[in-house]
């Protein structure tokens, strides 16, 4: 029994409960808290601590976007990181260079962001580089599935979604040479354990399809643009099986955009045809998402 | 049933756990409040295992570490839990706002000293409510203080190296706007 108890710090508050307290202070105090000592520099910036201050602070409402510059892939570029609401900068950092395709995520806190770009379906190896805020640097991380990997969307940009501690994004595994014979799954990145892995998705037809998050759950949405209608599913038990998806609903929409879920609300202004904020998502491709 | 039973009945044929503090006091409580104190149960089931438990439903478990001023508090605040959740256990959210409304209230009778006690011995008692709630106060009372403030309420010293401190400020600046005085 006292190999379990926490060493205590000088004025006898042990480190487990300075632990505890931290991780319910908001995202702007912890990064203050950084400067407090090298003790506390360092379990800020641990995996630990960031996986329980989210789950701490999920009920709250804490997020970041991300600001890509207009042009892109020129040298010299910064993404930037802004707290939401409050619009404060919690990091910049360059555009790295070298690749026709950027896609960011961003895990809620801002302490940590998981941001990939991934390199052609064409080069053998898929891998990805993910962009580390606390430690200001880019690292190199491989896909360890044997097919190849394409994501979606059109445009340069995309984003990830962020739930359950890991982002996800929508991507065609691509078997054989043949482009055409693919099959659409989520492409998760574990932000604690940095692996890769893939989820099925419950329906694998052609309609337009989404990722999103809907009451903190991973979601899988598609969206009928001839009959304006959307169905939602959700998977209950994260990562389990594939028949943790649960259909939701089917709904009938007023415009043919779908953007992501509200926290609270679980579906946005976004689906009036008001685009102009939308929570938990970060919405890459467009610049008009930052005022309210 | 009758409505009576519903509610928590104090006298009801429960079993009582007698703590001893560290200052020797004696506080007696029902076992349902004791069983929240983990450490306490910890102890109960150690006991039972074995076999030491006699017949009688009485039992003395010395807590060293623990002074009586803030058991008080947390019998105290344990029993309401307990009640709070007895009255509302077909409703999740009720219970969570009144929860919420008695521990407003419980903050405006705890001076800040008494809150590192009560952290302390809650700790120690491994109750795990009650010092999630505890540290929830403290974050919420240091929030907006000064990183100086900080250091000083934990009694920490900074041991960066010369201007590894600064960096760090530089870089993220903006958390340190608005900040209140000390």
């Amino acid at each position: 029994m006292s190999q379990t108890k926490p060493k205590p710090t000088n004025n006898h508050i042990p480190e487990n409960v300075v632990f505890n307290i931290v991780a319910w202070l908001p995202v702007k105090s912890v990064i203050r808290f950084r400067c407090v000592c090298k003790s506390w520099d360092s379990f800020i910036i641990s995996p630990y601590f960031i996986s329980t201050h989210l789950n701490n602070n999920n009920s709250k409402y804490h997020g970041c976007f991300i600001k890509v510059p207009d042009s892109f892939g020129k040298k010299g570029k910064v993404c930037k990181v802004f707290c939401d609401r409050t619009y404060y900068i919690i990091s910049e950092y360059p555009v790295p260079s070298g690749f026709d395709r950027f896609y960011v995520g961003s895990t809620s806190p801002g302490i940590v962001g998981g941001f990939t770009k991934f390199g052609k379906p064409k080069i053998k190896r898929q891998y990805a580089e993910v962009y580390t805020l606390s430690s200001n640097s880019w690292r190199r991380v491989e896909i360890s599935l044997r097919p190849k990997v394409r994501l979606h969307g059109n445009k340069r940009i995309s984003y990830a979604t962020f739930a359950c501690g890991a982002l996800h994004w929508l991507v065609d595994f691509i078997e054989y040479e043949d482009e055409l014979q693919c099959e659409t799954k989520i492409l998760s990145f574990d932000v604690y354990n940095e692996k890769f892995r893939d989820i099925a998705l419950p329906d694998g037809g052609r309609r337009t399809q989404h990722i999103a998050v809907f009451r903190g759950k991973l979601s899988f949405i598609t969206v009928n643009y001839y009959d304006r209608y959307i169905t939602m599913w959700v998977m209950e038990e994260y990562g389990e099986v594939h028949e943790s998806w649960n259909k939701l609903f089917s709904l009938v929409i007023e415009t043919g955009f779908f953007y992501g879920c509200t926290r609270y609300a679980g579906l946005p202004d976004a689906l009036q045809g008001n685009s102009s904020y939308v929570e938990s998502l970060v919405l890459l491709d467009k610049g008009t998402e930052l005022s309210e | 049933m009758s409505n009576q039973s519903e509610s928590p009945n104090p006298t009801s044929s429960s079993n009582k756990i007698t703590l001893k503090t560290s200052d020797n006091e004696v506080f007696e409580v029902e076992e349902a409040v004791a069983m929240k104190f983990c450490t306490v149960k910890q102890y109960f089931d150690d006991e039972n295992n074995n076999n030491v438990t006699s017949g009688t439903s009485t039992t003395l478990i010395p807590l060293p570490n623990v002074e009586s001023h803030p058991l008080a508090i947390l019998i105290t605040y344990c029993k309401k839990h307990l009640e709070i959740k007895a009255n509302n256990a077909d409703n999740k959210k009720e219970m969570e706002i009144d929860m919420e409304h008695y521990e407003r209230e419980f903050l405006k009778n705890v001076m800040p000293q008494e809150l590192t006690e009560l952290i302390l011995a809650a700790n120690y008692l491994n109750f795990k409510e009650a010092l999630d709630f505890f540290c929830r106060a403290v974050a919420s009372a240091i929030q907006n203080k000064s990183v100086e403030y900080v250091r000083k309420f934990f009694g920490l010293e900074s041991d960066f190296k010369p201007g590894e401190e600064e960096k760090l400020r530089e870089e993220f600046a903006w958390s340190f706007e608005g900040v209140d005085e000390d």
